[in-house]
């Protein structure tokens, strides 16, 4: 098993933001994406973590599941991590809750 | 609740359905709004379609020969079409709604190229090629040039019902967390397939059969639930790309072979030469190839993913470069990292999952409910294909939508504006409150699992009376669970949880529906199959299932026969199949 450190920026949008780093395992061979972690995350872990999901193509063709993986914006669903550790992070300044943002 | 201004006509749905069903109400003339729960012109199905790779529309060769499309089919005519799509369908599709899907078909392909959309190519002898993208894209434009008004990020939670008439409907704007009413004279759900039911679905997280679940609680009725179609080839692990079609496409044009933990073939254990043939090189191959897998992932020769292995041939060189030269997109995004799974000697897991719902809100050919003032368009109404979708389901979209627009334009012209009591819309807000009530409860992220559970337990491609019923047993225990559902954040902005609590409040009406139809029809036809009852049988099951309320109602009723009719025999199932693709034109 691997054992991925996934940092997470929360609650921004209230102005007293703060990192909650979860440590999710996975499977050695495991293709996992950051949509993966944090699906993770919030079913097995968190259920009050917010990122995007309601209407989730998880295939790269919505482009809405943008987020700040390692300072740069990527899709959640579309970016692999293959490190053991990784900072997720609101792409914009305009946070609802967590890592979802206005657009 | 926050009361909206009101409407003629809202239409619940973005996807290709609800799209032309608002171009048409409000080219008719209604004040119309689209309640859309992703972005507007990026969501549901229709944005998959295809893989975004090559999506079908359908229509008859002649009309394509006519439109300049193609050469290639031009002795076809709609009354050949016609016959062919009641054949496939097992004989339980309503014909009259066929002949409008194959008289309409011709136009709505037209329109949208007026509308810009880019046509790549053909796809067999009835259909051209195209991005799902774009038909969203084009029906958008048209959206944006007739200036109808649209909310994204809000989820349709309920009818609202009236004297016995549509009132209009709520919301929940996620966001805010805001819950809204919004009257209306009239309401065309177009909310899409029930994808979110099953864990292992191809759909995107925005189809959970949230809208035949809510015109059945407020007193339409759904049909044919039982019929889903399952896409054979899915990807189940890796989980990164689980969901993704790419194997079946890949498989249709021809490429790669299914392998199960042994390294050896297994089709040909299942399946006559003959039948083999049609499972792998026609448009039956969903329904035969997704039994097929089913059966071999049954076996002990499943492998440790709970799947079988599909493979791809990429040396020598020549072969790698065929591929890529068949389909280039695979070279780029996505598809260029699951082709890196291939090329660094591994290959993927697949297995059926759940793909396109037959079954859903009962319509008539105007596109209207039996609750008046309800329409539906697309995959959320039942009744076009009956018990098999052979042909195109975009042409069914944008068929359905066209019509239901401007019925529900028609129906508002004449209709008295309803307005709901408050004491009706207090009840409504409760029932969507109700987690945040309770402390100590189940959270809904586990009762989503449940559901999920029992809906891969007795609702998978091969289905048995005993675990049907096991499973509409545990349907009703989880309904008295979620009754008791508390979340673990107050908030109601964003709060996936209540979100969750929101999908699975409609889930289990649907999955119960669908689990009761499957267990009542107690025979093997289309898709539906069942591995106690492995006949056809046209002398009592010959009719469509309809599911009349939550609690569990039902009637059969007769097939809409127009023009053809089948034998009255009991056959064997797959026998039966190749009997009936005999048939075809
Ligand atoms: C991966 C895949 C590939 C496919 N390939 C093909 C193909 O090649 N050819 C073909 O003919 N068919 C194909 N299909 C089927 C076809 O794409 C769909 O049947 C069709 O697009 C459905 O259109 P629709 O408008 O009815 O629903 P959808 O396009 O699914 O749209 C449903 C809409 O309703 C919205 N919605 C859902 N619930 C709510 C709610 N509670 N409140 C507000 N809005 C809501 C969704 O966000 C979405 O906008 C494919 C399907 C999939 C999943
Ligand atoms: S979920 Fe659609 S792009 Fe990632």
């Amino acid at each position: 098993m691997r054992e991925i450190a996934v940092k997470i920026l929360r609650e921004a949008e209230t102005g007293r933001g703060h990192y909650q780093t979860y440590t999710v395992e996975v499977d050695d061979h495991a293709v996992v994406s950051v949509m993966t972690l944090l699906e993770k995350i919030y079913t097995t872990q968190d259920h009050t973590l917010a990122f995007f999901s309601h209407a989730a193509c998880r295939q790269a063709a919505c482009g809405k599941c943008m987020v700040k993986v390692n300072g740069a914006v990527k899709l959640a669903c579309k970016e692999k991590v293959t490190g053991d550790q990784i900072t997720l992070e609101p792409y914009s300044p305009k946070v609802v809750r967590d890592l979802l943002c206005e657009n | 609740m926050e009361r909206s201004i009101p409407y003629d006509v809202v239409i619940v749905g973005s996807g290709g359905g609800g799209l032309r069903a608002a171009i048409s109400a409000a080219e008719s003339g209604a004040k119309v709004l689209i309640v859309a729960k992703g972005k507007i012109n990026r969501s549901g199905s229709t944005l998959l379609a295809g893989a975004n790779l090559s999506a079908d529309i359908a229509c008859d060769g002649r009309s394509l020969y006519e439109m300049g499309l193609s050469e290639w089919n031009k002795d076809d005519s709609k009354d050949k079409f016609f016959e062919d799509v009641c054949h496939e369908g097992f004989y339980l599709g309503n014909q009259r709604l066929v002949r409008r899907f194959v008289d309409d078909a011709p136009d709505r392909i037209r329109e949208l190229m007026d509308w810009g959309m880019e046509v790549l190519g053909l796809e067999g002898e009835r259909g051209i090629s195209v991005f799902g993208s774009a038909i969203l894209d084009s029906l958008f434009r048209r959206v944006r040039e007739l200036g109808i008004p649209y909310v994204e990020n809000t989820v349709f939670t309920d009818l609202v019902v009236e004297n016995g008439a549509v009132a209009g409907c709520t919301c929940v704007d996620l966001l805010s967390g805001d819950i809204r009413y919004i009257p209306a004279k009239a309401v065309v759900l177009a909310t899409g397939g029930s994808h979110g039911i099953f864990r292992n679905n191809s759909g995107p997280s925005d189809c959970c059969g949230e809208g035949p679940a809510a015109a059945l609680r407020a007193g339409a009725e759904l049909i044919d639930m039982e019929m889903i179609s399952f896409c054979p080839a899915v990807i189940l692990y890796p989980e990164m790309y689980k969901g993704n079609i790419l194997p079946y496409i890949m498989n249709t044009t021809g490429y790669g072979q299914f392998i199960n933990k042994y390294g050896k073939t297994f089709t040909q254990r299942y399946l006559s030469p003959r039948v083999e043939a049609l499972a792998l090189d026609t448009e039956w191959n969903k329904m035969l190839l997704s039994y097929v897998m089913q059966k071999e992932i049954n076996s002990r020769r499943c492998n440790r993913y709970g799947g079988v292995y599909y493979t791809l041939a990429l040396s020598p060189q020549e072969l790698r470069e065929e591929l890529y030269n068949d389909l280039p997109s695979l070279a780029k995004g996505i598809y260029g990292d699951i082709m890196e799974i291939f090329h660094s000697g591994r290959c993927v897991t697949c297995a059926p999952f759940a793909h396109y719902f037959e079954g859903g809100v009962r319509v008539d050919e105007n596109m209207a409910a039996s609750l008046p003032g309800l329409f539906g368009a697309g995959e959320c109404t039942g009744g076009m294909f009956g018990a098999n979708r052979v042909s195109a389901a975009t042409t069914e979209m944008l068929v359905e939508g066209n019509i239901a627009g401007a019925s529900a334009a028609a129906y508002a012209r004449d209709a008295v504006p309803g307005q709901a009591s408050e004491a009706h819309l207090k009840e409504l807000e409760d029932a969507l409150l109700l987690p945040f009530r309770t402390t100590g409860g189940p959270s809904p992220v586990e009762l989503r699992q449940e559901l999920q559970d029992i809906t891969g337990s007795c609702l998978s491609v091969l289905r048995t009376q005993e675990k049907l019923d096991k499973g509409l047993e545990r349907i009703g225990q989880l309904r008295e669970a979620l009754g008791r559902a508390s979340l673990a954040a107050q908030t109601r902005k964003y709060n996936r949880e209540w979100l969750d609590y929101l999908q699975l409040r409609n889930g289990v009406v649907t999955a119960g529906a669908t689990i009761l139809a499957a267990s009542l029809r107690k025979e093997s036809r289309g898709v539906h199959v069942r591995e106690d009852c492995c006949y056809t049988d046209n002398v009592q099951y010959l009719k469509n299932l309809v599911v009349t309320d939550c609690q569990g109602g039902t009637r059969w009723e007769e097939p809409v026969h127009t023009a053809v009719r089948p034998e009255p025999v009991r056959r064997d199932y797959i026998p039966y199949v190749e009997e009936v693709i005999e048939k075809l034109s």
